[in-house]
């Protein structure tokens, strides 16, 4: 008999006193392990994301696309490893974000992109402002929000009382940004009365300047005197309303005018710029509390790699403290978000999953081999998890849900190998024909060998899910290195540990030493397979039929997808405690007018009984999560935009998910927001990598009017169509905007010039900023900030009370005298427009998105599109041609209007593009593989015949449980083909083995058959109980089905058509 | 004997499987519903100010302060009050004119009571 590593390796350590040794060390080592990676709720996803702000004042959106955004783009798509590059230009204004490739590093790619930017500089338009460069990373999502609220106190008060808690709270280690959400900010405000400045003489611009130049303070120099150095300081900064009220203003008969004489002085909060409130639901156990209440949300982020739930529990117990000092009674913090808690509860819910597994595992192996043979599996577990823990620690993966998803994923497959070799041993000590100790060695070295083969056919069938590309790959990377690392420990283990627990607690079956040689003919499995496959052997019509009937299963299986009746989706949602409403009200509705929206949504959702509290923010955003940060919604900041965070009960005390509850509230959201011509999205967490929207229509073509007319019917069609909800576009409604019309003429005659006029509104209704106040103690900085009074703003259109002074002759355009005071009114007309629309553009072609989600009749987005597909081929277009959405890439050419499908689709279509290439790849790393081991080309082929077996389990049961068959459906496919491959390998090779040992090949089939079945249902009811743990995960369900249908079913299936298939293939060889 | 336990445990495992989640039931019941008798009710009128634009008016009383906040009580369908955050402009008199936040028409609690939560029903005293 052929002496491979296998029973080298097991000779040294079986009686080794390292042994136990290391075994116990590697445990230790894990548990450390366990308790020292950070903990947190997403992954570590490196997208280098940055957002460009290009401001270009007095541009049109037109004049700022051509100007910028389009120059800006074709550099920026220049730079290496740039992906996608999208742009907004708006009226002033341009937002051009760059996203580079997945896993990118983000410090090289911000380097590169400043060197482009700037070596680009001289080619920008004059006027255009310096970019404003922000980097958006994950770790920008806040792990942990505390909303202060309170019944006594406004928004001022409680900003103030956050400020000091953030304040406080930044000194803890390893926090990261901290930030206020809602509320409102001192501010200094300088209201101008129209009518004293008329008397006086004075206009805002006058004043703007001499607060100005008032407010200066600098150290002027040195002086020396007696061998004395002295600082001399001149001007004196602005500190108090006080200084800001004395300041003067300008002269008026010969009497200095301060500034209180024409403006008034509030030092005080800021003018209300955003609703933000907090309220409790019908599932709060504070039912006392009924109200809403004014709130302000204070949230912390975390520094890359450390542990949110430590950070979670050091912030709130620092809060804790602050208590009664700081935060004062009458001012209430409730959490409202605290992700190191929820990746706590999914560490711990793991652990019980694996610890069930385990348990469950070791309970059949018991039921097989006895309590000593379960105790062997259930002492290697253990071992190989704390082993792939320590790993992850030591390559600095944090623990997140996707790679505890890997660790899941693994946990029915790495008790295989210790199973099939402490099965082999407890055998060989059955059978009696050697002394203990070679019969360990030789059933180590009869079953050793082809499991090390088996093992790597395993990892070579996850392993190249490591190429998955685009933002799906930071999701699957962990599951392969995670799942191979385990892999190779758990043979180690098995080839290491368990023989040496196995040689000391594993005893021969029947108890007694005189009783009877375990023999194989007369195990249940022998006549079964007697009785079974030995007729299929003779007979060829047998085999013929049994070939057809599994052929037939596996076309039904197959016919199941085209049927519908499995839905392919690409990952299902999670069961979260949160979701958001969006609500967009038209350009132009008031603050008010959002918050009136807003809290009437509110109004219906906090009946709804599974929410706890909810948070709503007018004017300003919510605190953002992932999806936010994908989708921009931090730049949420307008009068008609409002977010609402609902907040759900713990998942263990309702009983819908997250998804269900989302789709319950939908209609009647939309319902009120329709009442006042609003549109409100239900946005859930999605559980894979965010997208814009889940469907997302990108509409090209050669000009906007016919993008926008296309664009319309497009989302009059998903309207129609059922199953598509929260249907939205990117165009902006109609907006009125008066345009005051200079005469130029008139203007030049009075000594009056443009900029003057401009400035003058701009301060009149928008504000200016006139400095900050130098106060030591604030936190925030203090803006002086000069306006007219709300109520004067709205008759700002009479103009006769704003008045411009002439420059005279410093104006080079009159000889008349400077000083005169003119009305507004006198030099420009008003006319009614309508606002330029917002331009976006994505890898240089312009777009108009239209955006919707899935929930209810279709949960895929796949079968709506297909569905609209047919509709929008219908639409009429100005060239009389149809529309034929395109699925994979833009279109090559604009000239033609036409549609591209995106959104989750695309990360849809990249994952199971890769997933499948991955899978060709396995196939034929594992037939390389296996042709290394056996030495022949056609024996791979025979054990590769099991791998299409597994849909025959695979898609029925996704039917059975009415599940999608998702992602990690097809992962559990991918991983099930390397299990298959090593059932028929551990088969095939006994086979080889007694052929060898002079048996008659049909005997030698049957026997092999009978002999490694136990191990092979072993090994497939492990993978069964492993998966059963996990199935009631709303996203691992998938890939829990895939495994326990499909091991089941292509097991029983193998264990027939292999050794059949591998008969008629070898029959002739040898006769 | 303990294949048949085998057997039996892979359908236990199979019928757990096989079963949904069970429903909580998380319906509470809904509170009594308070009723308040107020002064009065005034409803938004337009005016015309003094440069002739056309505004929307309410008593002045009718308008609290929240904090920073200012807001007034709407009685909507069946007398039920809910809090308005709105924006004001010019007094004129007895009222004030109101630049967002409220529509016309809308019934106001004028002078508006403490007190009062939403959801309260009011009545006007007779």
């Amino acid at each position: 008999m052929r002496e491979g590593i296998a029973g080298v390796l097991a000779k040294l350590f079986i009686n080794s006193k390292l042994t136990p040794l290391l075994m116990i060390t590697a445990l230790l080592v894990g548990v450390l392990a366990t308790f020292m990676t950070p903990r947190e709720e997403e992954p570590q996803i490196s997208v280098p994301l940055v957002d460009l702000y290009f401001s270009y004042p007095g541009g049109s959106a037109k004049e700022v696309k051509e100007r910028v955004a389009k120059p800006v783009e074709k550099y920026l798509t220049e730079i290496e490893g740039v992906d996608y590059v999208y742009s907004t230009s708006q009226k002033d204004f341009a937002l051009v974000t760059v996203r580079y490739n997945v896993g990118d590093d983000t410090e090289e790619s911000m380097v590169k992109l400043w060197a482009t930017i700037m070596k680009n500089m001289d080619r920008m338009p004059a006027g255009m402002q310096m970019p404003l460069v922000k980097k958006v990373t994950i770790d920008d999502v806040p792990a942990l929000t505390l909303t202060f609220w309170s019944d006594s106190y406004g928004p001022y008060q409680l900003r103030r009382v956050a400020g000091q808690v953030a304040d406080e709270l930044k000194k803890i280690e390893n926090i990261g940004d901290v930030n206020l959400n809602g509320g409102l900010k001192r501010q200094l405000r300088v209201v101008l009365d129209t009518q004293k400045l008329a008397r006086y003489r004075i206009t805002p611009l006058q004043i703007a300047r001499q607060i100005r130049s008032a407010n200066s303070q600098l150290t002027a120099g040195t002086f020396q005197q007696m061998n004395r150095e002295f600082t001399v300081k001149t001007g004196k900064f602005l500190k108090t309303a006080e200084d800001v009220r004395n300041v003067v203003v300008g002269i008026y008969n010969s009497g200095a005018v301060y500034l209180k004489d024409v403006a008034e002085v509030i030092d005080g909060p800021e003018e209300v710029e955003n609703y933000t409130f907090f309220g409790y639901g019908a599932a709060s156990h504070d039912v006392a509390m009924q109200g809403e209440y004014p709130a302000v949300t204070l949230t912390v982020a975390k520094r890359k790699g450390t542990d949110a739930t430590a950070l979670a529990n050091k912030v709130i117990a620092k809060v804790e403290t602050l208590k009664g000092s700081v935060i004062t009674s009458g001012i209430n913090v409730t959490e409202t978000r605290n992700y190191g808690e929820t990746a706590s509860e999914k560490v711990f819910t793991l652990l019980e999953h694996l610890i069930g597994a385990v348990v469950a595992v070791t309970i059949v192996v018991g039921l097989f081999l006895g309590w000593r043979g379960g105790l062997v599996v259930f002492a290697s577990v253990p071992i190989t998890f704390a082993l792939t823990l320590l790993v992850y620690y030591l390559f600095d993966y944090t623990l997140n849900r996707v790679t505890l998803f890997a660790l899941i994923f693994v946990t029915g497959i790495v008790v295989d190998d210790s199973i099939i070799i402490a099965e082999n041993i407890h055998r060989h000590f059955s059978m009696r024909r050697m002394p203990k100790m070679q019969a360990a060695i030789t059933a180590i070295n009869e079953v050793g060998n082809p499991t090390i083969l088996a093992t790597f056919t395993v990892i070579a069938s996850v392993l190249p899910m490591v190429f998955v590309s685009g933002l799906m790959g930071p999701y699957m990377s962990p599951m392969p290195i995670g799942a191979s690392l385990a892999m190779i420990f758990s043979l180690f283990v098995a080839l290491i540990g368990t023989p040496w627990l196995a040689f000391r607690l594993l005893k021969a079956e029947g108890g007694g030493e005189h009783s009877e040689e375990y023999d194989i003919r007369k195990s249940i499995y022998y006549k079964v397979y007697s009785k079974t496959l030995a007729p299929l052997l003779v007979s060829w019509w047998k085999a013929a039929l049994a070939f057809l009937f599994v052929g037939l299963l596996l076309l039904g299986s197959i016919s199941m997808i085209p049927l519908k009746m499995v839905e392919l989706k690409m990952l299902p949602f999670d069961n979260k405690c949160e979701f958001q409403v969006i609500v967009d009200m038209p350009q132009g509705t008031t603050l008010e007018q959002t918050a009136r929206v807003s809290k009437d949504i509110v109004t219906y959702l906090r009946t709804v009984p599974e929410v706890e509290n909810y948070q709503y923010y007018v004017g300003t955003h919510a605190p953002i999560n992932f999806n936010g940060l994908v989708r921009h919604y931090y730049l949420r900041q307008s009068d008609n935009m409002a977010d609402i965070q609902v907040n759900l009960v713990h998942k263990s005390e309702r009983g819908d998910q997250s998804h269900d509850i989302a789709k319950r509230v939908r209609p009647k959201v939309h319902e009120i927001a329709a009442k006042y011509g609003a549109n409100a999205k239900v946005v859930e967490v999605p559980p894979g990598p965010p997208v814009l929207s889940t469907i997302v229509a990108e509409i090209y073509g050669p000009d906007m009017e016919q993008q926008i007319a296309l664009a319309r019917q497009i989302k009059s069609v998903m309207e129609e169509t059922p199953g598509v909800v929260d249907v939205d576009w990117m165009v902006e409604d109609d907006q009125k905007v008066y345009t005051m019309v200079i005469d130029k003429q008139k203007a030049a005659f009075r000594g009056i010039t443009t900029e003057q006029i401009t400035n003058t509104l701009r301060m009149a209704l928008g504000g200016v900023d006139a400095g900050l106040l130098h106060n030591d103690t604030e936190l925030e900085p203090v803006g002086i900030e000069l306006r007219l009074p709300i109520s004067s703003r709205a008759s700002i259109l009479d103009l006769s009370e704003i008045f411009v002074k002439s420059q005279g002759m410093g104006s080079l355009t009159t000889r008349l005298p400077a000083g005169e005071m003119i009305p507004l009114s006198e030099l420009v007309s008003i006319e009614e427009t309508i606002e330029d629309k917002s331009i976006y553009r994505k890898d240089l072609k312009n777009v108009v998105y239209v955006t919707a989600d899935v929930a209810g009749v279709t949960e895929s987005p796949v079968y709506a599109m297909l569905e609209m597909d047919e509709k929008i081929k219908k639409l009429k277009t100005p060239g009389g041609y149809t529309i034929s959405p395109l699925y994979t890439a833009p279109p090559f050419s604009e000239e033609k209007l036409s549609m591209k499908w995106d959104g989750e689709w695309q990360i849809t279509f990249e994952v199971f593009r890769d997933l499948g290439t991955a899978f060709a790849v396995v196939l034929v790393i594992i037939y390389l593989l296996i042709v290394g081991w056996f030495q022949s080309f056609r024996t791979p082929l025979v054990m590769m015949v099991a791998i299409p077996l597994s849909l025959v389990g695979i898609i029925p049961g996704h039917f059975i449980h009415g599940a999608f068959f998702t992602a990690t459906s097809m992962i559990g496919m991918i991983a099930l083909a390397g299990i298959m491959v090593r059932n028929s390998v551990l088969i095939i090779d006994f086979i080889q083995l007694r052929v060898q040992e002079g048996v008659a090949l049909k005997e030698a089939v049957i026997e092999s058959a009978a002999v490694r079945t136990r191990p092979i249902l072993l090994t497939a009811g492990t993978v069964v109980i492993g998966a059963i743990v996990i199935l009631f995960d709303p996203i691992f369900q998938g890939l829990a089905i895939s495994l326990m249908w499909g091991a089941i079913l292509s097991t029983i299936l193998t264990l027939g058509v292999v050794p059949l298939t591998y008969y008629l293939v070898e029959k002739k060889k040898i006769v | 004997m303990k294949h048949t336990g085998f057997v039996a445990c892979i359908g236990l495992f199979l019928l757990l499987a096989a079963c949904g989640g069970k429903k909580v039931e998380t319906d509470r019941e809904r509170k009594d519903v308070k009723v308040v008798e107020v002064e009065q009710v005034e409803s938004v009128t337009t005016g015309t100010a003094s440069d002739g634009r056309t505004v929307l008016l309410i008593p002045s009383s009718a308008l609290f302060m929240r904090g920073q906040l200012e807001g007034v009580q709407v009685v909507g369908d069946e007398g039920t009050v809910s809090f308005r955050w709105i924006r004001t402009g010019n007094v004129s008199g007895e009222e004030i004119e109101v630049l967002s936040g409220l529509g016309e028409g809308e019934m106001v609690v004028a002078p508006y009571v403490r007190g009062i939560q939403e959801g309260y029903q009011v009545t006007v005293k007779q």
